[in-house]
């Protein structure tokens, strides 16, 4: 993944899903309810795609209670925001764009 | 029960386990080949073969890659070197490990790398006969019975490799 290309689908959910404190699982759950089940993640492409966004500085591990053997939980972190921001300046520009076929069409 | 089988296509090795299951055998471990299977509900799980990031003969953080998946209610059956086998209940629903062109990419990516990996490695074993097979040698017998032996590895590794280009084009034509 490139940093200044568009957010693959699956990294737009998981950076919108992880907007609050939210484990592994939530995050599949989560994606599949607000797509109406259009966009389910495979574990691996969330594992994978997590792990990229963590070393890039996206998400962060985010830990209630240190102690406890609770699972995992990821939040988004500021560059994050800035970078679902941008994509979504992207993708208001493409449907406003967009919205000339039926105006100026035959 | 158990089975001996090679399999060097991990999707072929899946299809077989999901076919397996449907006739009521579940896969629990597998050993250099030696799968052991135990009675299970027909179609009960489904089983997926992954590999992980890694680097050589071992995934990166295999730990961290379990407690992920377990938390994700799939169960990690069986680590073998690179190789992780998945399985989940069938009542769950659908179960696909990788559900985007992108990480399918990368995934066939690193077994073509790992592939390539070994292909250099075992070039490297056979020096050894290469550089005594000569027609003198009392042992010349041994030695191209080795040789064969080595070839067809080498024929083997690099049909994987092959496959995993095939595979990787084709995905990334469906991208485009």
């Amino acid at each position: 993944m490139d940093k200044n290309q568009p957010l693959t689908e699956a990294i737009f959910y998981i950076l919108l899903a992880a907007r609050r404190p939210i484990h592994g699982y939530g995050i599949i759950q989560e994606v599949a309810e607000m797509t109406g089940g259009r966009v389910n993640l495979g574990p691996g492409t969330l594992y994978g795609a997590i792990n990229t966004l963590l070393d890039r500085g996206w998400l962060e591990l985010y830990s209630a209670q240190d102690y406890s053997r609770k699972k995992k939980e990821y939040r988004i972190t500021p560059a994050g925001r800035a970078a679902f921001r941008a994509e979504m300046d992207r993708l208001r520009e493409l449907t406003a764009n967009g919205e000339k076929m039926e105006e100026d069409g035959p | 029960m158990k089975r001996f089988r090679m399999y060097y296509d991990k999707d072929a090795e899946e299809v077989w386990l999901n076919e397996m299951c449907q006739k009521g055998w579940a896969m629990t471990s597998f050993f250099a080949g030696l799968y052991t299977f135990a009675p299970c509900q027909p179609g009960e799980y489904i089983y997926q073969i992954d590999m992980p990031e890694g680097a050589g003969f071992q995934p990166n953080d295999i730990e961290g890659y379990t407690e992920f998946m377990e938390d994700a209610g799939v169960e990690v059956v069986q680590q073998w070197y690179r190789w992780v086998y998945l399985r989940r209940r069938a009542a769950e629903g659908p179960f696909q490990v990788y559900t985007d062109p992108g990480s399918q990419i990368a995934l066939y990516r690193r077994i073509r790398r790992f592939f390539l990996f070994a292909l250099v490695l075992e070039l490297c074993c056979s020096a050894g006969v290469w550089t005594n097979l000569t027609w003198d040698s009392q042992l010349y017998g041994l030695y191209l019975l080795t040789a064969c032996l080595f070839l067809l590895i080498f024929a083997v590794f690099l049909r994987v490799i092959w496959k995993c280009s095939r595979r990787i084009h084709a995905l990334e034509a469906e991208t485009q």
